[in-house]
């Protein structure tokens, strides 16, 4: 996370729960690490971070946990993306999409005076 | 991590400067699985120096504290700098309650440099007693402030300029005046009491998530509207001044209102002001060693609390256990005045009139009983003085409040008549100048329990020893209190030939009372 970092924060929301819905439940140390690999370690999540953001997303009703046995034979706090939080994803994205569409078409003229 | 007692020492170095929270548990032990997920990771790919590279990627406490209070500001810590402004008149209440309580066991009148000592004493293990009191409370329980440096720096802050303030007003109370304790209390109660409702309400948010709200807000409820309502009407009493023109009245209706405040909520901040204000106000030393013991179990079960490192269900548990220990020891403190420290027994022979009684039930209200204990200083609120002309009785109340009494009415009619409220001049403005009428007075005897006459006794004389009171040799009353603390220490006598006013004060802290007595049955 060392390029704006304001933008991440306002986007960790997004990716937690993206995440989540792609890849099903999961709980917080493979979630990070999930995370880190789909976006090649540009989100590497500390733990500070990640969960009380999801004890917030959770207070939303957002997600919820459940414990549950893992693969590892050890008993973990598994978070699931709830009805709600499929709902806000798809708001977000809507979001973000818009975002970066207009991003785009603001840098677009410069690259092309860069490319002449 | 070599082991998990290393991880979990780790985890709880972490841990252990967080806001409370009931997620503070749940963090812990996913931080904990976290580790031990990490060490297996790291093991599988025989790396080297296992602990140190996950404390690296974990990072250092700070970062990580930052982001956990980060994520509790959303509730009240935005609010942080009119949080700082309203405790600080909490911490000087505290301060001064905690110093004041100490001064007032160490007090010694007669030698001046032991009052510099008890000043010095007081102020030193106040000081002690609220950092610790502030950092554990409000350290974790309410601050938002992210770094260990600016959280000691606001602990000290808060209990450094107390202490000025309580040097300034131990030191004035020292030399006899009390100039700045009336000041201190015009501002910091409502302030005071703002606080502690502000902080209920931060604490019960924080405390209770949505899932838990629906069961929450059915005790919050109550609790808001109770607490509420008892707040507003010790604010409106305290601004109006249309009851009570006395301080004291003042300071003990708002002592009142705040004693029920504490009751009504289940956050154990408010029953330590609670006990602290009955501690500090009520010098007999039942009420101070009964609430010094609650006062102890409070702090131990604030700490436990806090300090645990159990599952949020153990620690709820924990909390119940402490919350009804906290409140049967409250309860039987309250009963306390149900336990008549120094009023004797007396029983008169002749038709009596508690005048006293009658007017402070009718300015206090309610608050009646519970005022009789939660007192200023010398443990009682109101001074009185009466004197006499003809029929009619002036009585003044604590210099300032005058009260008429027409004896002349009641001619007609077999009722003793009672005091009226005439006007209030003001604190300090007004003293009856006492008429002990000479011969009326020198009718009364004062026997002892030898059914001697006390000799020196002249209508306002020291009489300890007053079993008995006789009126050209007819009993007025006997005293029938049993040991010390039914002891008539000062009796002061002012009337006509059918009716006298008899001024009974019975003990440096107990109260004052002021009767009149109907004398036409005995001619």
């Amino acid at each position: 996370m060392d390029s704006s970092q304001e933008m991440t924060r306002g986007a960790i929301e997004l990716v937690v729960l993206q995440t989540l819905s792609d890849h099903g439940d999961n709980y917080g140390y493979e979630l990070i690490k999930t995370i880190a690999q789909k976006s090649s370690s540009i989100f590497e999540f500390k733990e500070g971070t990640l969960y009380p953001l999801l004890y917030r997303l959770e207070e939303k009703r957002l997600v919820k946990s459940y414990r549950q046995v893992a693969e590892s034979g050890k008993e973990r706090r598994f978070y699931h993306i709830t009805a709600a939080g499929e709902k806000r994803l798809a708001n977000k994205r809507s979001e973000f999409e818009t975002f970066f569409k207009g991003m785009d078409s603001i840098l677009k003229p410069n690259n092309l005076s860069l490319e002449r | 991590m070599k082991n998990q007692k290393s991880a979990e020492r780790f985890v709880d170095d972490i841990i252990k400067d967080l806001p409370l929270s009931q997620y503070t548990p749940r963090f812990r032990e996913e931080l904990l699985e976290h580790l031990e997920d990490g060490g297996k990771d790291l093991t599988d790919r025989n790396e080297n120096n296992i602990s140190e590279k996950i404390m690296q990627k974990i990072g250092d406490k700070d970062t990580l504290t930052e982001s956990y209070v980060d994520f509790y500001n959303r509730y009240c810590g935005n609010l942080w700098f009119l949080e700082f402004l309203i405790y600080m008149p909490l911490s000087i209440l505290a301060f001064i309650m905690t110093s004041g309580s100490i001064f007032i066991c160490t007090h010694s009148a007669t030698v001046w440099y032991m009052e510099g000592f008890n000043l010095i004493l007081s102020v030193i293990i106040s000081f002690g007693i609220d950092y610790a009191f502030f950092k554990i409370v409000f350290w974790r329980l309410a601050p938002h402030i992210k770094n260990k440096r600016d959280k000691t720096v606001t602990v000290i802050f808060l209990t450094l300029v107390p202490t000025l303030y309580s040097v300034l007003a131990l030191t004035s109370m020292t030399a006899g005046s009390i100039f700045l304790w009336d000041n201190f209390r015009d501002f910091s109660m409502p302030l005071s009491a703002i606080s502690i409702y502000y902080l209920a309400i931060c604490i019960a948010f924080k405390i209770f998530t949505p899932r838990r709200r629906k069961i929450f807000s059915i005790p919050l409820s109550p609790y808001l509207l109770l607490a509420g309502f008892w707040l507003i009407l010790a604010a409106s009493i305290f601004a109006s001044y249309q009851k009570i023109e006395t301080s004291d009245g003042i300071w003990q209706v708002i002592g009142a209102a705040l004693l029920p405040l504490s009751l009504t909520t289940d956050v154990c901040l408010n029953l330590i002001l609670g006990n602290l204000l009955s501690l500090t106000f009520s010098p007999a030393t039942t009420c101070l060693i009964i609430g010094s013991l609650i006062l102890v179990i409070l702090l131990a079960g604030i700490y436990l609390f806090v300090s645990s490192k159990k599952d949020t269900a153990t620690r709820h548990r924990q909390w119940r256990s402490v919350f009804a220990m906290t409140l049967i020891s409250y309860s039987l403190y309250l009963l306390l005045p149900l336990y008549k420290i120094s009023e004797p027994k007396i029983d008169w022979t002749v038709p009596v009139s508690k005048i006293s009684e009658n007017i402070e039930r009718d300015e206090l209200g309610l608050f009646y009983h519970l005022s009789k204990y939660i007192n200023q200083d010398e443990g009682f609120a109101f001074h009185y003085q009466a004197c006499a002309d003809g029929n009619v009785f002036t009585i003044v109340q604590s210099s300032e409040k005058v009260f008429l009494l027409e004896t002349d009415t009641a001619k007609t009619s077999d009722a003793i008549p009672q005091a009226v409220f005439k006007e209030n001049v003001g604190s300090g403005k007004i003293s009856c100048d006492q008429d002990h009428n000479g011969d009326f007075a020198n009718g009364f005897t004062c026997l002892d329990k030898n059914g001697k006459p006390y000799a020196d006794y002249i209508g306002s004389a020291p009489s300890s020893f007053c079993e008995k009171l006789d009126y050209n040799g007819k009993e007025i009353f006997a005293n029938s209190s049993l040991g010390s603390f039914g002891s008539l220490n000062n009796i002061v006598i002012t009337g006509n030939k059918e009716w006298a006013i008899i001024e009974i004060e019975s003990g440096f802290y107990a109260t004052e009372e002021i009767y009149l007595v109907d004398l036409r049955g005995l001619k």
